[in-house]
């Protein structure tokens, strides 16, 4: 049995979460929603072999990855791999990734210019620190599957950082 | 230093930042080309600082309406 409490208490934690993967408010709160039904009707399959916050943001993630394939109507989108993605910053670009920390407003504005794949592999990793093993279940994908996303995700990510600031 | 190696060993820096395991004798060829080249020092710096940037963002609240 899951203690109403603790759910509650992960409520702001999911939005965050949904706000970040669809940077749409209404949406973000619909997708939490939804996410916390599914826990409540899905308690009895969550056998602790992950924290709660991770289990639920699993579940999460498959309510976002739903609302893209709704939305898109085609393959979830994820970039492609190219030079330029692996292309020598001068030490002014390193500058400006490293001041980064500091504008965090701005981070979040190139985390939605990457493709929705990507971001949401970085948002569970990155962001929420979900395991590797936990963030495969959680996107449907194998193991080298993330290993590619997280590549190309963090190397999209810095390239817009050190241009675009 | 030749492009080929600077490519080679970028595609395993993002496994690294996480501590992920890379085969023995390819780990070592990263390591020692990373001790050497300067470019990929730089890749290596910005590609560290943007993980890190993305970690800050784990106790901050988004924008509310970003749209």
């Amino acid at each position: 049995m899951i203690p109403e409490r603790e759910l509650r208490e992960l409520e702001p934690v999911l939005y965050r979460f949904a706000l970040r993967a669809t940077r749409d408010p209404e949406l973000a709160r619909d997708l939490t929603q939804e996410a916390l039904l599914a826990a409540v009707a899905q308690r009895g399959t969550f056998g602790g072999r992950s924290s709660l916050r991770t289990w639920i943001i699993g579940i999460l993630s498959h309510k976002v990855i739903d609302h893209y394939r709704r939305r898109s109507a085609r393959p979830l989108a994820e970039g492609g791999e190219d030079a330029e993605l692996l292309a020598t910053p001068s030490s002014e670009d390193v500058e400006r990734v490293v001041s980064a920390r500091q504008e965090l407003a701005a981070v979040e504005r190139a985390l939605h210019e990457l493709p929705d794949l990507e971001r949401l592999a970085l948002v569970l990793v990155d962001v929420e620190g979900v395991e590797r093993e936990d963030s495969c279940r959680a996107l449907g994908v194998s193991a080298t599957h993330l290993r590619v996303l997280l590549h190309r995700g963090r190397n999209r990510l810095r390239r817009i950082l050190e241009h675009d600031r | 230093m030749t492009d080929r190696f600077c490519r080679k060993s970028r595609l395993h820096f993002s496994d690294r930042l996480d501590g992920l395991k890379v085969p023995f004798w390819r780990g070592l060829v990263v390591r020692l080309h990373l001790a050497v080249c300067p470019q990929c020092i730089r890749y290596n710096r910005s590609l560290a600082a943007t993980r890190d940037a993305l970690r800050s963002l784990r106790d901050s609240d988004p924008d509310p309406d970003p749209r």
